[in-house]
C-alpha cells in the first residue's frame, strides 16, 4: 500500500517534470507564446486606433479571404514553387561547376574571378530590364533573375571549401598514389561539403526572394499561371488587402519551407562528423 | 602507370602470402647518399646526410625542434623533392629510384584521418586508392582493425574516438597496405606518456608480424631507444648527421627493458649525444 502510493506519487512527479522541461522548451514555447502575444496586439491595434480593413486587416479577414481567393492563391503558390526550385537547381548546378574551375585553375581564378564578381555586383534590378528582353516574359527569365540572385553564396563558399583542403590530407592523398580525380572525389568535395551547405543555406534564404521579385517583373507571361509575387502585384493594385496579406503569408511559407528543407539536408549530411552538429550523446 | 602499380602491388600480396612465416617476407632497404635541402633560394635545411638502412632497420630521427627531420622523413617518402643527393629504395630485388606508391606508408604527426569516413573506410583508404575492390578492402581493414585493437569502433567516426585510439586507426591504415617501409613522424607526440608507452609497445609487436623497415622521427630519447635499433642525432641549420648511434638491445623488447640499467646507460647515450649539438649550437 505504502509502496503503491510512493510509486505512483513518483509518477505524477515524472509527468509534471515532463510537463516543465516541454513547456521551458525554449525551442516550443517561446516562439508559440510569440504568436499568441504578436496576434492579441494584432487585434488591440485595429480595435484602438479604429484602423481600416484596407490599413491592417484582421487575422481571421485574411484567412476568409484567402479562402475565397483560393484558386487564384493556390495556383500563385505551385507557380512560384516551381520557380523556386528553378532558380535553385540553377544556381546549384551552375555554382557548383563554376567553383570547381575556380578551384582547380589558377587561371580561371584570376581571369573569371573578378568577372563573377562584378556580375554579383551590379543590381539585379537593373539587369532585369535587359534580361526580359532577350528571355521575354515568363520562367526563363525568373530563373535567370532567380539565379542572379541567389548563385553567388554558393560558388563563394564552395570554392573557398574545395581550395582550403587540409595540407596533411593532401599529402596523405600523394602518399598512396592518389590521382587527381580521386583527390577531388574521395578528398576535396567531401572537406568542401561544409562550405558548399552553407552556401546552400543562404542561397536557399535568398531563392524565395529571387523567384517573386522575377515573378513581379517577368511574371506576366507565364503560361496564363502567375506566381505569388505577380499576385501580389495583382491583389495590391485591386486593393484586396486581406488577400493580398495571405499571398504574403503563402510566400514566407514557402521561403521557410525551403530553407527547413536545406537545413534539414545539411544535418543530414554533416550529423556525424562535422563540429557543427555536435553530439549531445 | 597506375595499373602497373596495382600489378606490383598484388604481386608483393601473393608472395606476402605464399611465405610461410612472416619473418621470411621481403622488406625494404634505403640508401641516402649526398641528400641536400634549400628551399627556394633559402639557406640548407638539410645537408650531408649519407645513411644505409638495411631491411628491417629500425632508425630513429632526433634533433632540435626545426633541424629538418619532417622534411628528410617527406623526401624519404617522395613528398618534395630533394635539391641533390639520391635515394635508392630496393624491394624484391627490383631497384627503383623513387619509391613506389604502397610499399612505404607514412604516419603523420596528428592521426590525419577524414573526418567524413568511418574508421574502417578510413583504415581501407590506401587500398580504395590503388583500386582493390570493396569486398576485399573492407576484409583487410577489419583484419587490421582487429590487430590494433580497434575492431568495435570500425563503424565510428574520428570524433568519437580518443587521441590514443585515432592515432591506432592511423596506424593500423598505414598497416593495411602490408608496407616494407614505414615511415613515422612524431606519430605519438601529442599523447600522454602512458598511452605513448602502451602504443610503442603495440608497434614494436606489430612490426613483428609484417617485419618493416621504419623511419620514425621523435623528440623522446626513450621512445627512440626503446624502439631503434639505430639513433640518428641530427644537429641545425643545416641540419647535417651529428651522431649515428647503435642500440645493441634485442628484439623483441618489452616494457621491463626500460627499467634495464643497459637501456638506462643508452638513454643517458643518446641524451648526452644531443646535449653537445646544444652546445655546438649556443
Ligand atoms: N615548405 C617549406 N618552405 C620553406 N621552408 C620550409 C618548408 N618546410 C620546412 N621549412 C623549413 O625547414 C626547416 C626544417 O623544418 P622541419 O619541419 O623539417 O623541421 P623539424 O625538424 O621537423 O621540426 P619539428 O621538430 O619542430 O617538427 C625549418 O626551418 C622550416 O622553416
Ligand atoms: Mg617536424
Amino acid at each position: 500500500m505504502i509502496f503503491r502510493m510512493a510509486s505512483g506519487g513518483c509518477r505524477v512527479e515524472e509527468v509534471m517534470h515532463k510537463l516543465k522541461s516541454w513547456m521551458l522548451a525554449p525551442s516550443l514555447l517561446w516562439p508559440l507564446l510569440l504568436g499568441a502575444l504578436f496576434i492579441a496586439l494584432w487585434y488591440a491595434a485595429i480595435a484602438l486606433f479604429h484602423l481600416p480593413e484596407y490599413i491592417l486587416p484582421a487575422p481571421h479577414r485574411i484567412f476568409e479571404e484567402g479562402l475565397v481567393e483560393r484558386k487564384t492563391l493556390w495556383g500563385g503558390m505551385v507557380q512560384t514553387t516551381y520557380a523556386c526550385l528553378l532558380g535553385f537547381a540553377a544556381s546549384v548546378i551552375g555554382g557548383v561547376v563554376l567553383s570547381l574551375m575556380l578551384a582547380y585553375s589558377s587561371w580561371a581564378y584570376k581571369g573569371l574571378y573578378p568577372y563573377v564578381l562584378v556580375l554579383k555586383m551590379t543590381p539585379v534590378i537593373v539587369l532585369a530590364p535587359i534580361i526580359i528582353i532577350w528571355f521575354g516574359q515568363g520562367i526563363n527569365s525568373i530563373t535567370i533573375i532567380s539565379f542572379l540572385i541567389c548563385f553567388f553564396p554558393i560558388v563563394a563558399n564552395t570554392t573557398m571549401g574545395l581550395r582550403a583542403t587540409d595540407r596533411n590530407l593532401v599529402d596523405l592523398f600523394q602518399v598512396y598514389g592518389a590521382t587527381k580525380r580521386q583527390e577531388l572525389f574521395y578528398l576535396r568535395i567531401p572537406a568542401a561539403m561544409p562550405y558548399f551547405l552553407t552556401g546552400l543555406k543562404i542561397a536557399a534564404a535568398l531563392t524565395p526572394i529571387g523567384a517573386l521579385y522575377g515573378d513581379t517583373v517577368a511574371g506576366m507571361g507565364s503560361g496564363g499561371q502567375a506566381g505569388l509575387g505577380f499576385v501580389v502585384v495583382i491583389f495590391s493594385a485591386q486593393l484586396k488587402v486581406p488577400a493580398l496579406f495571405a499571398a504574403a503569408f503563402l510566400a514566407c511559407l514557402i521561403g521557410f519551407l525551403f530553407v527547413g528543407l536545406v537545413n534539414w539536408l545539411s544535418w543530414r549530411v554533416l550529423r556525424r562528423w562535422h563540429d557543427s552538429y555536435l553530439m549531445d550523446g | 602507370m597506375k595499373e602497373d602499380r596495382i600489378d606490383t602491388l598484388v604481386r608483393t600480396m601473393t608472395e606476402l602470402q605464399t611465405t610461410p612465416g612472416a619473418t621470411t617476407a621481403p622488406v625494404g632497404y634505403l640508401e641516402i647518399s649526398g641528400l641536400q635541402k634549400s628551399f627556394g633560394e633559402g639557406p640548407a635545411v638539410l645537408a650531408d646526410i649519407n645513411l644505409t638502412l638495411a631491411r628491417g632497420d629500425f632508425l630513429a630521427v632526433i634533433g632540435p625542434s626545426g633541424c629538418g627531420k619532417s622534411t628528410l622523413l617527406k623526401i624519404i617518402a617522395g613528398l618534395i623533392k630533394a635539391s641533390a643527393g639520391s635515394i635508392v629504395f630496393t624491394h624484391s630485388g627490383a631497384r627503383a629510384d623513387t619509391p613506389s606508391a604502397l610499399r612505404r606508408a607514412f604516419v603523420f604527426q596528428d592521426a590525419n584521418l577524414l573526418p567524413w569516413a568511418t574508421i574502417a573506410d578510413n583504415v581501407a583508404l590506401p587500398l580504395r586508392l590503388a583500386g582493390y575492390a570493396q569486398a576485399e578492402r573492407l576484409a583487410r581493414a577489419a583484419a587490421m582493425l582487429e590487430l590494433v585493437k580497434l575492431a568495435p569502433a570500425s563503424q565510428l567516426y574520428p570524433r568519437e574516438l580518443s587521441g590514443g585510439m585515432r592515432m591506432r586507426a592511423s596506424l593500423a591504415r598505414a598497416l593495411a597496405t602490408q608496407p616494407e617501409l614505414m615511415l613515422l613522424d612524431e606519430p605519438f607526440g601529442a599523447l600522454d606518456e602512458m598511452t605513448r608507452d602502451e602504443l610503442n609497445e603495440d608497434l614494436l609487436e606489430l612490426r613483428e608480424r609484417q617485419r618493416w623497415t621504419a623511419v620514425f622521427v621523435t623528440h623522446s630519447v626513450t621512445e627512440a631507444v626503446f624502439l631503434a635499433n639505430k639513433v640518428l642525432v641530427l644537429s641545425a641549420n643545416p641540419g647535417r648527421m651529428h651522431a649515428l648511434l647503435d642500440i645493441d638491445l634485442p628484439y623483441p623488447r618489452t616494457a621491463e627493458m626500460r627499467l634495464m640499467p643497459e637501456f638506462l646507460r643508452l638513454v643517458a647515450m643518446v641524451t648526452a649525444s644531443l646535449h653537445s649539438v646544444r652546445v655546438k649550437l649556443s
